[in-house]
């Protein structure tokens, strides 16, 4: 028998590939021919093109008498086998959605690497253009990640013009001059630089920003200055120019640039990362700015400059030391709201509330339920485990929310007992009970998680505690059916 | 008020109208039928039976928990589903197929005005989810040959033919 039972069609088996990985992929085209026709596509359509383990220099032993040096790609290590046949193969090309381009080093000669006009050596050079030109003629391309690598920054601007492609750079080194009149449009949809050193293209970046193609953009790693051009060149444009943007992540902003976001009138969700409002100063954004804002990301001192106001939804934020805002004091349990108004500042009820290292909120914690009671998703995680005394507390607090379908609120940290898989089993029955009949999920520990089937009054521990405890116990199932 | 429908083995079903119209397919025929039973020439019995007790399951689902959009195709399968599902091989894929036979995907939210979010979660369960993704739970880090044992399949390459495709998947090895 050469066939399963029941044969499903293609587009079935295809359904089930979304479900899985790369790795299962392989096994899958391995298994007989037909499920190699049915998974090659799904094989092809996340590649990885990684480079050796070794830097690629000229000279190197590994290129001397080599007879496949006539071979485009024959540095590229064992990748190189990919890079042929899908220069060869249209079919195959059509197949790439998503495309890692990962390790391919060079040494810089006597040169810093922002230094404009430098190249690392020639067939270094020339091995990265070839990968990257073949990419940007991979017509389903939709997202490219670039990782630990160095590369021509006119490269990089290649692939930013593919339409709507979303672009990630970790740990990446750009280098080289950029000529941007090569290019006859720009059309990149999601920019992300993560850690990575792209300061000799920083002009041309800014300057392919107002193409306006734009749907979310991430420059948490961006030095000031690099922000600073940024703001301003999009402030001296009359109109918006960045109307797509939905997502931004950045890691400054000072009052002065507060007009940027004139810029972006669809902007759904802003997160500011290792920005607090003691840099900010006092000045607030005008009431007019991000009118469409639903989620907010950021130190909790923000706030009252970014939410208040504006129809914020999810809300996610956190404690930390030092001065506070005299407007917000969250740390303390001396907390001084009124400034704040109806719904934690947001013009709408929030749903999604999560608030990291909160030691100390009480009457925060109060606060914000008292103003808030169709809070859905509530994650009140302390920095210092609270006493059993202090959690019972805050519990007291989350039984007043009526919605509340999932609470993290990880605050015990031992390894679970049969007494502490009983308190938490019973606690999420109380809390159900007396609190929110629609909860569903409870987390009291990192090591444990409840949940309950929306029918069912049954909570089912999960979690990475279990097998420790099953080790010691095996005794868990009385309490699973208790 | 009910219908009836009948199998390819031959079987009337009386099904409640409300459950019936749960399946796309079976709410378009309704339509041209009218009193007359409606054939489902390529569902069995046994196979229809399961699909009804599905959507009777499911056809008072509460809307999912808050979702900002930000999860990822996860292959998480609630508990009563999993019980559901745990059925033979042969089943398994019946019940896949007679989903998609009889799109399922759209038809909550098209035919009985119950919020989008929720239809898509209960019918994409039925139409092949919950199924599609028990398959790949029992693919997940298998071998070749693995997979061939698990679904009796004959490997039908030669050596050379193997070999080849090894090489020429080498770099899906890397991460």
């Amino acid at each position: 028998m050469n066939t399963i039972h029941v044969p499903l069609p293609p587009e079935l088996w295809l359904d089930i590939s979304s479900y899985l990985e790369r790795l299962d992929h392989l096994s899958l085209v391995q298994v007989n021919r037909r499920f190699n026709q049915i998974f090659i596509p799904a094989l092809y359509s996340d590649i990885i093109i990684k480079g050796p383990d070794y830097y690629i220099m000229d000279g190197h032993p590994v290129f001397l008498d080599s007879p496949d040096a006539a071979s485009r790609f024959f540095l590229a290590g064992r990748t190189r086998g990919l890079l042929e046949r899908l220069q060869k193969d249209a079919e195959l090309r059509q197949c790439v959605r998503q495309c890692k381009i990962s390790t391919f080093r060079a040494p810089f000669r006597d040169m810093t690497p922002s230094e404009a006009g430098q190249a690392p050596y020639v067939v270094f050079e020339t091995l990265v253009e070839d990968i990257f030109q073949l990419v940007a003629t991979l017509p389903s391309l939709e997202r490219v990640k670039i990782h630990l690598s160095e590369i021509p920054a006119q490269c990089f601007f290649m692939l930013c013009q593919l339409p709507d492609i979303d672009i990630t750079t970790s740990a990446v080194t750009m280098y080289g001059k950029v000529d941007l009149s090569e290019f006859t449009s720009f059309k990149v949809g999601r920019l992300v630089f993560e850690t990575s050193n792209v300061r000799p293209a920083i002009p041309s970046i800014v300057e392919m920003t107002l193409s306006g193609s734009l749907r979310e953009l991430s420059l948490n790693t961006e030095s000031r200055g690099v922000l600073k051009k940024l703001f301003t060149e999009h402030m001296q444009r009359s109109t918006p120019s960045l109307p797509l943007l939905e997502v931004l992540e950045i890691g400054w902003i000072d009052a002065q640039y507060f007009d940027f976001f004139r810029a972006t009138p669809n902007l759904l969700e802003l997160r500011l990362k290792g920005i607090t409002r003691l840099q900010l100063g006092t000045s607030t954004l005008s009431s007019d700015l991000l009118p469409r804002l639903r989620r907010f990301s950021g130190h909790h001192s923000l706030l009252p400059c970014f939410v208040r106001g504006r129809p914020v939804m999810s809300i996610t934020t956190r404690d930390t030391t030092g001065t506070p805002h005299p407007d917000f004091w969250a740390y303390d349990d001396n907390i001084t709201l009124s400034p704040l108004g109806m719904n934690f500042g947001s013009s709408t009820p929030v749903l999604k509330l999560v608030w990291v290292d909160c030691t100390r909120n009480r009457e925060l914690l109060q606060y914000l339920v008292d103003r808030n009671p169709g809070i859905l998703h509530l994650d009140v995680t302390p920095t210092v485990p609270y006493t059993k005394v202090l959690l019972s507390e805050r519990l007291d607090i989350v039984e007043q929310l009526k919605q509340l379908r999932e609470l993290y609120i990880r605050s015990l940290q031992h390894v679970p007992s049969t007494d502490s898989l009983l308190w938490e089993k019973e606690t999420c029955e109380r809390l159900r009970r007396k609190g929110s009949a629609m909860l569903t999920s409870v987390s009291f520990s990192t090591l444990i998680d409840w949940t309950r089937k929306v029918d069912s009054e049954l909570w089912t521990p999960s979690g990475e505690g279990l097998p420790v405890y099953r080790m010691y116990m095996a005794k868990l199932q009385p309490i699973a059916s208790h | 008020m009910s219908i009836t429908i009948v199998t390819s083995d031959n079987e009337q079903f009386c099904v409640e109208k409300l459950v019936a119209q749960r399946i796309a397919l079976i709410e378009d025929m309704v339509e041209n039928a009218g009193d007359r039973p409606i054939p489902l020439p390529n569902v069995t019995a046994s196979v229809l039976r399961k699909i009804l007790e599905y959507c009777e399951h499911h056809k008072n689902d509460p809307l999912p928990p808050y979702d900002d959009g930000s999860r990822s195709r996860t292959t998480h399968i609630s508990e009563w589903d999993q019980k559901f599902i745990t059925v033979d091989q042969e089943m398994l894929f019946e019940i896949i197929l007679a989903a998609n036979y009889l799109e399922m995907k759209p038809l909550l939210y098209v035919r009985l005005n119950v919020p989008r979010v929720q239809c898509l979660t209960a019918c994409n369960a039925v139409a092949g989810d919950i199924g599609c993704k028990t398959v790949a739970n029992m693919i997940k880090g298998k071998s070749p040959e693995e997979i061939r044992k698990l679904f009796n399949i004959v490997n039908n390459f030669t050596p050379e033919e193997e070999a080849q495709i090894r090489k020429e998947a080498e770099w899906a090895e890397d991460r």
